[in-house]
């Protein structure tokens, strides 16, 4: 009576794990969901929509405001004050227009400001600089 | 003398170490590494990635895209760019539809290509929903 011979067993189990071991890549992101309007026919907004807040990032990096036809250059240090003054009037998503040029990372800051000030949702549009 | 030579004979009858706790560690390492093992391709490339205080943990089963600070697009290790994406997005959401689509921008990557890539993934059919934009957090 001898015992059942394991060492086949063993060297396939040592190739599985030497396999899994290589193979593996931990992935860890942590990120925030990106919102983009659809590519869709463009229309107007409609009346109540236009008196709300917008924001252009522009190329250089300078954040302006916009509430209707008046518009403000606020920079990225001023976005929280103006939005959430906005936000307790109204809670309401907003657009931000980004020039082609202007970087992530300023898109990212103010969509950061925009969410600790109480904004729903911030959609990100391409706007052509001038 | 002889003592010690009855001990000499005795460590001689031991046949085998045991190695039954030896198998029983590696079984569980495979396991482990079973579990936890993705097949995600990564873009490859060295990416500094914006930072946010408030970034969510996204999930772990996904379509990773890089984007370098001279915005050329990244996938599996390779640059595809921005007109090679579509069929690459396409083919991993047909194998999955739930897959979502993580974006890897630089830093210095410009709003324009982000945008234009979104656009891309929302041709290939991954739902507006699925495509994240990934942060290094940071700790407040």
């Amino acid at each position: 009576m001898t015992d059942i011979n394991i060492s086949p067993l063993i060297d396939m189990v040592f190739i599985l794990l030497i396999f899994f071991i290589v193979t593996t890549v931990f992935v860890e992101e942590k990120g925030m969901a990106s919102n983009t309007p659809d590519p869709s026919p463009q229309t107007d907004p409609p009346d109540e929509e236009k008196e709300r807040l917008t924001l252009l990032i522009k190329k250089n990096g300078e954040v302006f405001s916009k509430i209707g036809n008046t518009q403000k250059n606020i920079g990225v240090g001023g976005v929280r004050a103006v939005v959430q003054q906005e936000m307790q009037r109204e809670v309401y998503p907003i657009l931000v227009n980004v020039e082609k040029e202007s970087l992530i990372a300023t898109y990212v800051t103010v969509h950061e400001t925009c969410l600790l000030a109480g904004a729903e949702g911030i959609t990100m549009k391409v706007v052509q600089g001038n | 003398m002889g003592k010690n030579k009855k001990a000499l004979s005795a460590t001689d009858d031991v046949e085998d170490i045991n190695i039954s706790p030896l198998i029983d560690m590696v079984f569980i390492l495979l396991i482990f590494f079973i579990v936890t093992t993705v097949f995600v391709e990564e873009p490859g490339v060295d990416i500094v990635k914006p930072l946010a205080y408030n970034a969510e943990d996204l999930a772990k089963n996904c379509i990773l895209i890089g984007v370098t600070d001279a915005d050329n697009v990244f996938y599996g290790g390779e640059e595809v760019g921005l007109a090679g994406i579509r069929v690459k997005v396409r083919r991993m959401i047909k194998e999955n539809e739930s897959y979502p689509v993580i974006i890897q921008a630089d830093q210095g990557a410009t709003n324009g290509t982000i945008a234009r890539l979104i656009d891309e993934c929302k041709l290939a059919e991954v739902p507006a929903g699925n495509i994240h934009l990934s942060l290094e957090r940071l700790r407040n």
